[in-house]
């Protein structure tokens, strides 16, 4: 039986549905009906693919709305007038639905704008929250510092082992291999450490033990396995450590499984890694700068800065510049330099900077959809004042007419909510399926409650605000004017002239400057594509990644290219 | 006790419930499945109103919730299985006769081929 946090999005979306469905004694059916859909919609993704899951899941989530309608009026719970307040808001909620209903351009335009708004700005803040924003997943994260300049030569590391910055230092070396006597070869990605890499990282052993002193210098003679493989390969046997696999035709001893909350930086890079060995440094003699194949992670010691870091690498380069200056000044007579950057920043650079920019563009968006809702929710408003001042010459209460419309406010702010929280989930299951790869950390994204909770926020209290409008004008409004024939009876104040004024401003102003960034970020994808790929080529494999973008759009850019060239 | 005439004539999924358990005992996924092969796919229930629709039924005495049977597979212990009750079952027979009625009358006017004139 599959637990209820593994089913799949469309039915825990269902399940959600259900409890619009009418509480009963026995309980009702709400379950029955989800653990049903549960099964028809893993046929319907068996037979016909994910698009057919979400199709049999609008369907379905359509009929299962009107059959709580239709269950809720025959339970008589909206059947009861003037029930105490109670019974006040079920009819305004009666009313409300109806007057929506005559105006159903006004309503779905409404909803469509708030859901797409808040939708697309969580699912964006999301992306960005998992890849850029949440910090690394190891202790005292902050003092990691990646040796940039690609790789390093094993003389260097020995001798950036003795700055004394660093309270540990970490090297690697990945390559594939290939695990053989067991039926068919499987190729793996391993990664061959130095002894203090888990030291570094924080890692632990699930089972056995990591790398000690005694394995090196290694000779892939002991191996580590990554938790994924343990559990892929053998089924989480816990007996595999001490056993004997064969890779490359060589066996190697298992000493050990990893922890499987622990997270590589390759992981956090989006590469999986299957096994590690301990890193062979015999074959490298002291003076063979030449020869650059390490990665380097350095852990900084309580208190040191990256500057003191950085100067006391920056005197090892100045050393080894004198001893083989062949290997350390380049031909401009300038000696290469290896930059320290904080591990956090060395993660993410490739794509922060697009995906922030992104994240500022749907940032204008949900200001343009709170200016365009408050927009619609007051000329909406002044088509009402009639029908207002009429209900208040009739006796209708200012806390009544408040009430009303707020109720309205209410009814299509739940309804765009509803909408977005379906964009939002299914935004960022878009962009996962839809990964291409070398998106660091992807695996951890999940659709951010918070910014979810802040957009919907924002854009409910933009539409209550506004919505209250007619209710406000009805209460100031001559009611003799306003029942009047002809269209000069809805005359609007000159406050209410200068308020919609600023709010065709406000959202304006963000379009505009929306479309200014939006250039701003194209340009930067032209040089850059937001999986780091440079030049023509990363043109190329937008328009192949991108079918939505325009194909004007990526012509004028592509003619631009050509004439600056 | 309800009254068997005032039910009749049902209405096309009612009755294709009730026939799908005339056979055996079934649980929601067998009832839809069943379903679809009865109407040869034109009848597709969605689980909210099949469920509504049970429990009308239930109520209206035509079938109750029973236990699995000693043949179910394993990991079906959630699943409410449904019987028929001698109600269902007498009104649909009943609709079964009025429509098999409808046909041998259409088949009379060579609505649909086949049969002898009634």
């Amino acid at each position: 039986m599959r637990s209820k946090s593994r089913r799949p999005l469309a039915v825990r979306l269902y399940a959600l549905l259900t409890r619009l469905l009418p509480a009963e004694p026995g309980g009702g059916y709400a379950d029955d009906a989800t653990t049903l859909f549960e099964e028809l919609h893993a046929d319907a993704v068996r037979k016909h693919g994910w698009t057919a899951g979400w199709t049999l899941w609008a369907h379905s989530a359509a009929l299962l709305i009107g059959c709580a309608i239709r269950e809720r009026s025959e339970t008589g719970t909206g059947r009861r007038r003037g029930g105490g307040p109670m019974g006040t808001v079920l009819q305004d909620v009666r009313y409300g639905v109806r007057t929506l209903a005559k105006r159903p351009t006004f309503a779905m335009t409404t909803i469509l704008i708030l859901g797409v708004g808040i939708g697309a700005t969580t699912a964006i803040f999301s992306v960005v929250d998992a890849v850029v924003l949440r910090p690394l997943p190891y202790p005292d994260a902050g003092r990691l510092v990646h040796f940039t300049r690609g790789s390093h030569s094993f003389p260097a590391f020995r001798a950036w082992l003795r700055v004394s910055s660093f309270e540990s230092l970490a090297a690697m070396r990945d390559y594939d291999v290939a695990l053989t006597g067991g039926g068919t070869p499987l190729r793996l990605r391993a990664v061959a450490v130095s002894p203090d890499f888990f030291r570094t990282f924080g890692g632990a052993p699930h089972l056995g033990r990591l790398f000690d002193a005694g394995d090196y210098p290694g000779d892939q003679s002991v191996a580590v396995l990554d938790a994924g493989l343990w559990q892929r390969y053998w089924g989480g046997d816990p007996s595999v450590v001490g056993r004997t696999i064969v890779v490359d035709g060589q066996p190697a001893v298992v000493v050990g499984v990893l922890d499987p909350i622990f997270r590589t930086p390759e992981r956090e890079t989006g590469n999986q890694v299957d096994i590690w060995f301990a890193l062979d440094d015999g074959g490298v003699s002291a003076d063979d700068h030449d020869y650059h194949e390490l990665g380097v992670i350095g852990r900084l010691a309580p208190g040191v800065s990256l500057e003191v870091a950085q100067a006391e690498v920056d005197a090892q380069q100045q050393a080894f510049a004198e001893q083989f200056p062949s290997d350390y000044v380049t031909r401009a007579g300038v000696i290469a330099q290896v930059p320290l950057v904080l591990l956090c920043e060395a993660t993410v650079r490739q794509v922060s900077s697009t995906l922030l920019t992104l994240l500022g563009a749907v940032g204008l968006l949900l200001l343009i959809a709170c200016a365009n809702v408050a927009n619609l929710f007051l000329a909406h408003g002044t088509a009402r004042t009639r029908e207002m001042s009429l209900r208040a010459a009739l006796g209708a209460t200012r806390l009544r007419l408040a009430g009303q419309v707020l109720t309205e406010s209410v009814l299509l702010s739940l309804a765009g909510g509803a909408l977005a929280v379906v964009l939002a989930f299914g935004g960022v299951e878009l962009f996962a399926r839809f990964n291409p790869g070398g998106i660091p950390r992807i695996d951890t994204l999940a659709v951010d409650v918070r910014a979810l909770a802040f957009s919907a926020l924002v854009a409910m209290l933009t539409g209550i605000l506004f919505g209250m409008l007619p209710a406000v004008q009805a209460m100031g409004a001559d009611v003799d004017d306003a029942l009047k024939d002809g269209a000069q009876a809805l005359t609007v104040s000159r406050g209410g002239r200068r308020l919609r004024s600023g709010l065709v401003v406000a959202a304006t102003a963000p379009s505009y400057l929306g479309s200014r960034r939006r250039g701003a970020l194209l340009g930067k994808i032209e040089r850059r594509d937001c999986f780091g790929n440079t030049g023509p080529s990363a043109l190329d494999s937008m328009e192949g990644r991108a079918p939505w973008l325009c194909p004007m759009r990526i012509r004028r850019m592509t003619l631009t290219r050509a004439e600056r060239s | 006790m309800t009254d068997v005439a005032s039910l009749i004539p049902l209405n096309p999924r009612d009755y294709l419930i009730l026939f799908s358990l005339v056979e055996q005992d079934r649980h929601g996924y067998g009832i839809v499945k069943k379903m679809e092969a009865l109407s040869r796919g034109s009848v597709r229930i969605d689980p909210a109103n099949l469920y509504r629709s049970l429990k009308r039924m239930t109520r209206n005495g035509l079938v109750e919730e029973t236990l699995p049977p000693q043949t179910a597979e394993a990991g079906m212990e959630r699943r409410k299985y449904y019987r028929i009750r001698p109600l269902g079952r007498e009104v649909v027979e009943l609709e079964a006769l009025r429509l098999a009625e409808l046909t041998a009358a259409a088949r009379a006017l060579e609505l649909i081929p086949g049969g002898e004139p009634a």
